[in-house]
């Protein structure tokens, strides 16, 4: 045949254009080529002839092109459609069915397997939703935005999300693109439920909430939301006071703390709200009319120091956003002046729906938000545990193509093609994908889900009702499984020729780089997780047991509201027995400490600052290096000196510091002492420029008690029954100084927990996927083994003999693993904790635990190959 | 066998496939049209129309032998079956039949 298409004996000159014959071939059924290209040929050398070679060769291709038609095309096809019926697929999918239950083992590993991987990527696919598709339930959602401060600190631009009051109207007053403003005010009030009294988180909010948001309403008009003395309860809170009743129209008494006064408010349930959605970016609990703060701490609302929390602005459409940003700035330059700290530069309209991938970079911003690095991570992690899935069905399919040869083999002498055997696997292994992912979506719905929002405090459900592009995602998740895993196997099994095969001439050698190359690649995988999870554990670890530069454990922090006094709480904790120390503080280390600009000789630094009471620094067992501490002798301790640490005085440049002179406030401070550096900030900070200045009793905010470590629970119950004995009407709001950092150790402790969760899944799949690829293996050694055995090979030599293919993988994995690991974690861990060396432990951990993990997997194997009866794999011959 | 109608340029093709008979392939009818009929036709339409001929079982085909000509290829030779016989001769029936039916005075006068 092939002879036939060449030109035998044609002029040199007479080539018709190669190009074209070649897409003439390519496209064309090979029933029509030869006598096609024969016409073609033909005329293109009478042509050449009358017309000239140009007009030849142009004749030729327009041949070619026009051409294409169903018959040149579907005759080729037309071959291969009509096998493709209805009822072979359900033969097919029947075979499918029946391999499946005859493999009972290596079925189970290969739908456990890709069932764990997807109920983790459905799991990371509910998670994208969320931080894409945010906020759907509003309306208005594309017109919604977020005002933010793009403010210059120093240089350094950073995005904060209290905006001044003034700001919402004075812009909807000026610029027409704005429809309606929004603001939202938090503030604590305490609620009575009979004697027990609670902090309410409480949002003041502007009436046109209810206009801009659609939060599903419980009970309640809206339109009285925000009408004169009207308060909006969450279901949350409308059941902590009333029960399951409706409680609107009835009356709520709440109590504010205005620095030190007790104001009580009375005000009508005009609504309860539905549990706010749960991808919603923000939450409130209590809704309060914005006007209601005026006689409580708002005279005047147009007073340009005072901030709201959120502004909301609703725009005509999502394109103006640049003209509302230039349209606010005379109204920056107001702000500017009447505020003496860092200027604000712009002002920012982030789209609501944005929010929450947005807001980590916003200061002070109670969005709901994530890291875009969790994102990457979570993707990851989903993937390349897929992958592992997939993989173990590669492995197991290609290692048990043996089973099949016959059925393949057969076939293709009855005359199926490859086209053919392609299809067939592909539709059995269909079947077993749809297992898994049913299993998959089980699981991710009962164990990983749940497991993943309890962590991760983000309420996530797999409803298909509120998302109906999981029906996609599954639908796709099966195509990707089924040609992920089965594409491979399906090409592989369908190569083989048919007459080697019925002559058992087909030879499996461990020369099958593929496979070594996917065990490898299983091995590297394994490798890494379980790498990263020891790594985390470690770090964290690290990070736990830091100092934090003073002894944080044993001290109760009791918040004080003003109207406390702190001389007779003083005086009755201390006949507490156990009770160490008291001091009070304005300002606390790790809870709260201002900025400060300190003046030194006429250079400005911004420094931290924190106003403590005597006795502070002894009771948080705070360093002294040199100089002294604040003494109750000296009167003039009070007004006028000051103790820095040791960052300021590095910044500074300062030999000694004792005796130099500050300025904070027009105020002159007399430096006494030096401290050591301790963490006022997470670890994540660098500890920065300090300055400590002694405050009065009544200013204090705090009362601080030094007790014991194993008493403070104790002692924190006695301190409460002499607080409601003073103060019955002021919440009792204590705290444990080593929680402070509570919020920075949760996170690592989250991402310790994602990758502990990825690593014992990796193991998982990998082990089940290792003990069905040695079962296959050995099954097809048996004969191997047995000669061993018969001339005395020792359970040494056996298990030699069968782990040696995955030893010599597991060195090179983790060759490839170790830098790779190192580069991966090293960058990770950079970003979150810029000071911890990774050290070489955890690579050898990780280099042990899968040996142990592969021999774990095999032992089974070598136990069966060691008991069994040699002679019953050799008789058939 | 599906009988079909013929369309026009079927037709022509299925009436040269029998005026070359048993030496009809795509080339030679495209050649025999383009300089007999004065009308330009490209090879792919002509075997276009051959193959649905062929599917409507009008000509039947078989491979012929090879010729230097064609670069050692062989050429796909036509030939017209008994039903394509019978579908030309009731087309030219029905045509004769129709023709039969105009009154010689409603051609233009200058025609006759």
């Amino acid at each position: 045949m092939g002879t036939l298409n060449q030109p035998s004996k044609a002029p040199a000159e007479l080539v018709p254009p190669k190009w074209a014959e070649r897409f003439f071939r390519w496209y064309c059924n090979e029933d029509l080529q030869e006598e096609l290209l024969g016409d073609f040929y033909e005329q293109f050398c009478d042509r050449w002839e009358t017309a000239g070679p140009q007009k030849a060769k142009l004749g030729y291709w327009l041949n070619v092109i026009t051409f294409i038609n169903k018959y040149t095309l579907r005759r080729k096809r037309g071959s291969f459609t009509h096998i493709i019926t209805p009822d072979m697929f359900r033969n097919y999918f029947k075979l499918g069915l029946r391999n499946i239950l005859k493999n009972k083992l290596s079925s189970f590993i290969n739908v456990f397997g890709l069932a764990l991987a997807i109920g983790c990527c459905l799991v990371v696919y509910r998670f994208i939703i969320q931080f894409y598709y945010p906020d759907s339930f509003h309306g208005k959602l594309d017109n919604i935005f977020v005002a933010e401060r793009l403010v210059n600190e120093d240089g350094r631009r950073q995005l904060w999300g209290a905006i001044p009051e003034p700001l919402g109207p004075a812009i909807q007053g000026s610029s027409p693109q704005v429809v309606n403003f929004c603001r939202l005010k938090n503030y604590n009030a305490n609620f009575k439920k009979g004697e027990q009294i609670f902090t309410e988180w409480i949002t003041f909010a502007d009436s046109s909430f209810c206009d801009l948001f659609d939060f599903p309403v419980k009970w309640g008009n809206e339109n009285n939301f925000f009408a004169r003395n009207a308060i909006v309860l969450s279901q949350d809170a409308s059941e902590k006071y009333f029960g399951n009743d409706n409680p609107v129209g009835q009356e709520v008494h709440l109590r504010f703390n205005i620095r030190g006064e007790i104001k009580e408010r009375m005000y009508v349930v005009q609504g309860v709200m539905e549990d706010i959605p749960d991808d919603s970016s923000f939450r409130f609990n209590i809704l309060l009319p914005f006007s209601a703060q005026k006689g409580l701490y708002v005279e005047n609302f147009n007073d340009w120091t005072r901030y709201s929390n959120t502004l909301f602005l609703e725009l005509t459409s999502p394109n103006q956003v640049e003209q509302v940003q230039s349209a606010a700035s005379p109204f920056l330059a107001q702000y500017n002046e009447a505020n003496s700290g860092w200027p604000t530069e712009k002002l920012h309209l982030e789209p609501l729906s944005g929010m929450f991938r947005h807001s980590y970079m916003v200061n002070d911003s109670p969005f709901i938000s994530a890291h875009i690095a969790a994102l990457f991570m979570l993707l990851i992690i989903g993937g390349a545990l897929l992958t592992l899935a997939c993989f173990n069905y590669m492995n197991i399919a290609v290692a048990s193509a043996t089973k099949r040869l016959r059925e393949i083999g057969v076939r293709k002498v009855m005359g199926g093609n490859r086209a053919q055997l392609v299809i067939q696997f592909l539709t059995e292994n269909l079947v077993l994908c749809v297992f898994s992912v049913l299993l998959g979506f089980l699981l991710a719905r009962m164990v990983f889900l749940p497991w993943f929002n309890n962590m991760s405090d983000i309420a996530m459900d797999l409803s298909f009702q509120k998302h109906p592009s999981l029906w996609i995602f599954l639908v796709g998740l099966i195509i990707i499984t089924t040609i992920g895993a089965a594409g491979y196997p399906a090409f592989y099994l369908a190569s083989f020729r048919p007459i080697a095969v019925l002559k058992n001439k087909i030879r499996f050698s461990s020369k099958n780089r593929f496979r070594k190359v996917l065990l490898g690649t299983q091995f590297l995988l394994s490798f890494l997780s379980i790498f990263a999870a020891i790594m985390f554990l470690n770090v964290s670890k690290e990070v736990q047991n830091r100092t934090w530069g003073y002894n944080q454990k044993g001290i109760i922090d009791i918040r004080l509201n003003y109207s406390e006094d702190y001389e007779t709480l003083k005086n009755e904790i201390q006949q507490i027995s156990g009770v160490e120390r008291i001091t009070g503080a304005r300002t606390n280390a790790g809870v709260w400490s201002e900025k400060v600009v300190a003046e030194i000789s006429d250079q400005e630094y911004s420094v931290m600052g924190l106003s403590v009471g005597y006795d502070y620094l002894e009771t948080m067992e705070i360093d002294l290096i040199n100089g002294r501490l604040f003494d109750r002798q000296k009167p003039n301790d009070l007004k006028s000196t000051i103790i820095i640490n040791e960052q300021f005085q590095k910044r500074l440049g300062w030999e000694d510091p004792i005796d130099k002179k500050i300025t904070i406030d027009s105020q002159s401070y007399l430096v006494i002492g030096k401290i050591k550096n301790f963490h006022h900030e997470p670890f994540d900070n660098e500890v920065k420029p300090m300055v400590i200045r002694l405050a009065k009793p009544q200013n204090f905010r705090h009362l601080i008690v030094r007790v014991p470590e194993d008493e403070v629970v104790s002692t924190a119950q006695a301190i409460s029954g002499i607080w409601k004995r003073h103060y019955p009407d002021s919440p009792y709001d204590h705290r444990y100084q080593d929680d402070a950092f509570n919020g920075y150790f949760n996170a690592f402790e989250q991402v310790n927990q994602v990758f502990k969760a990825t690593a014992f899944l990796t193991i998982i799949i990998s082990s089940i996927g290792l003990f069905g690829l040695a079962m296959l293996i050995l099954s097809r050694k048996m004969k191997e083994l047995s000669i061993r055995k018969v001339l005395g090979a020792s359970l040494i030599d056996i298990s030699y003999n069968i782990n040696k293919e995955f030893l010599s993988t597991i060195i090179i994995a983790s060759v490839i693993g170790i830098p790779l690991g190192y580069f991966m974690l090293d960058t990770l861990i950079s970003l979150i904790y810029p000071e911890v060396q990774l050290g070489f432990l955890p690579f050898l951990l990780t280099f042990i635990f899968l040996i142990v993990m592969t021999l774990i997997s095999v032992s089974r194997h070598i136990y069966v190959a060691m008991v069994s009866d040699p002679s019953r794999y050799l008789k058939d011959e | 066998m599906k009988r079909s109608h013929l369309g026009e340029f079927e037709e022509i093709v299925l009436i040269w496939v029998g005026i070359q008979h048993e030496a009809a392939y795509g080339l030679s009818i495209t050649n025999a049209i383009q300089e007999e009929m004065n009308r330009s036709v490209t090879l792919s339409s002509v075997h276009t129309a051959l193959y649905r001929l062929e599917e409507k079982g009008y000509v039947k085909s078989e491979l012929g032998g090879a010729s230097t000509k064609r670069g050692g290829r062989r050429k796909r030779i036509f030939i017209i079956t008994n039903a394509g016989r019978e579908a030309l001769e009731s087309s030219r029936e029905m045509r004769m039949r129709l023709w039969s039916k105009i009154a010689k005075n409603h051609f233009p006068k200058w025609e006759l």
